[in-house]
């Protein structure tokens, strides 16, 4: 682990650009190179809203108010802003794989238009890093598949096919917002032993937004508990799970069991 | 099963391509069907009756009225494809910027189309036409300037409503450039109803055209467009009544065609 964080979050604060009124009060916290770090809490605590405003795409009506989201994707030390390196450094997976699929674009052509604007491939090249890309993600029959629309796929290879379009910017820090949410279990499994393994393999730093503590138990180095837009406890893991000392921790735990 | 229903096509909208390819076909074999010239006056022979030398009989200056109904699919389908492509393009790309883009842009390109609706569109139409002066282009121009804002009102919903959809936002968060995720992920979920738009406003462009004409605002004589052939058989509805009936046939076999292209279309948009 290097001394310096991929990713530093200071003092985060997002709001409702009309009313004024402040969802997420000033939170800090770093991400290291190879790290996973969860965020967990329950619907309404920010935590994706956190996850979102580090790459700078909040909803409509929705503004980052505050905070700096410092981002050193190289490890030189030039740090900067997340929002700036979307595709270039950042990359996202989101929860729904169906709504988040383009219905009027084939499989290849979604893996595909990443590296082809980003990058200048042209089509064919764009087209063997696609292939490579989906194989990448476990997808079998990649072949077959560049040529599929998203409604064919199953749940699960949808959201693989979200991971290697999210891939295919070769980026160093991967934000998962629930993942893993709307998947069976059995395809759960799969997909954080995917992500895992993209991890090891990537040298991939990952953020993962969570309810879901048995996730987190499986996947990530560290955890920080959030309610009501701030955070309420941080640490390694196993201490958090195994000796929560903040009260909500506990009733997550709990309730979890 | 849903992949294949997606490239079935509706049968009311091929029955309505059908009649418009059929009648805008036969206006481009015109000379070959008949061997009359729509231009050439024979005042000898003004205002006969059907037969086998004219079909439908000819005009008050002579001219032969069926070759005149063929050519006049000519002049009157490209105008009313033109008059509807135009807008539509306009409106469609103000309606983007207007959903997409800030606020600020919106309320005014919004205001602007505010503005426009608030005329009564058929005076609206006659007075730009009268500016502009008489003609197929002049109507062109106009309904360029009345109809975006249609396209543009139906284009900044749908973009609006589709822009914070999750597939959207993964574009984006994949570090695609906004002009990229407006035409390869935003528009071509927009353009269904854009094309079902178009269809009924061809429909409304044609019966304009020709009552532009009919006012003789219209494309100008001796071409042989439909409405002012109406015009010109209105003095003798009572004795050589296919003279306007005819060409107000054409128009309303041209009309219904583009009507049920209209149906079909959103029939299939809202299918999806």
């Amino acid at each position: 682990m290097s001394v310096r964080p991929v990713l530093s979050v200071q003092d985060l604060r997002v709001s409702l650009s009309e009313a004024r009124r402040e969802l997420v009060h000033g939170i800090d916290f770093d991400v290291f190179t190879g790290e996973t770090v969860g965020l967990v809490g329950e619907s309404g605590s920010g935590k994706s809203l956190t996850l979102r405003s580090i790459c700078g795409l909040l909803p409509d009506g929705i503004v980052r108010s505050g905070g700096v989201v410092a981002v050193d994707v190289d490890g030189s030390g030039q740090v900067r802003d997340g929002a700036d390196l979307r595709g270039r450094g950042l990359a996202m997976v989101f929860q729904e794989p169906m709504s988040s699929l383009n219905p009027t674009m084939r499989i290849g052509d979604l893996v595909t238009i990443g590296p082809r604007t980003l990058r200048g491939l042209s089509r064919k090249e764009a087209r063997s890093r696609s292939l490579e890309l989906m194989r990448e993600v476990g997808i079998p029959d990649a072949e077959r598949r560049m040529r599929a629309w998203p409604h064919e796929l199953s749940g699960g290879l949808r959201q693989r096919v979200m991971i290697a379009m999210a891939l295919a910017t070769d980026p160093k820090i991967l934000l998962c917002d629930e993942p893993t949410t709307a998947l069976d279990v059995s395809v759960q499994d799969q997909i954080l032993r995917l992500l895992m393994q993209l991890k090891e393999n990537r040298g991939l730093s990952m953020v993962l937004v969570t309810h879901d503590l048995a996730v987190v138990s499986q996947v990530c180095d560290r955890v920080i508990v959030m309610e009501n837009g701030l955070i309420v406890e941080s640490g390694l893991t196993n201490e958090i799970l195994n000796s929560p000392r903040h009260n909500y921790t506990r009733s997550l735990i709990e309730a979890a069991q | 099963m849903k992949s294949r229903s997606r490239w079935r096509v509706d049968p009311l909208l091929a029955i309505g391509l059908g009649i418009v390819a059929f009648v805008l076909l036969l206006g481009i074999i015109a000379p070959l069907i008949t061997s009359h010239d729509p231009l050439v006056q024979n005042v000898r022979a003004r205002l006969a009756s059907p037969s086998g030398e004219h079909w439908l009989g000819t005009d008050l200056l002579g001219r032969d009225v069926f070759s005149r109904i063929l050519h006049g699919a000519r002049v009157d389908i490209p105008l009313v494809l033109v008059a509807t492509l135009v807008p539509a393009v306009i409106g469609t790309l103000l309606g983007t910027v207007s959903g997409y883009y800030s606020r600020r842009v919106d309320a005014v390109i919004m205001r602007f189309a505010d503005v426009v609706q608030a005329f009564p569109v058929y005076i609206f139409l006659v007075a730009l036409v009268f500016l502009l002066g008489p003609g197929g282009r002049s109507f062109v121009v106009a309904s360029a300037c009345i109809s975006w804002v249609g396209y543009a009102r139906l284009v900044r919903a749908e973009v609006a409503r589709l822009k914070n959809r999750d597939f959207i936002v993964a574009a984006r968060a994949a570090g695609i450039g906004d002009r990229r995720v407006l035409g390869r992920h935003l528009l071509p979920n927009v353009m269904p109803q854009v094309y079902a738009y178009m269809a009924s406003d061809a429909v409304l462009a044609l019966v304009a055209l020709a009552s532009l004409s009919f006012l003789s605002l219209g494309v100008q004589p001796p071409e042989p467009e439909w409405g002012r052939m109406i015009a010109d058989g209105v003095d003798r509805i009572r004795s050589e009544w296919w003279l306007s009936a005819v060409p107000g046939l054409a128009i309303v076999i041209v009309g219904i065609g583009f009507s049920l292209i209209a149906f079909g279309l959103e029939r299939q948009a809202s299918r999806r």
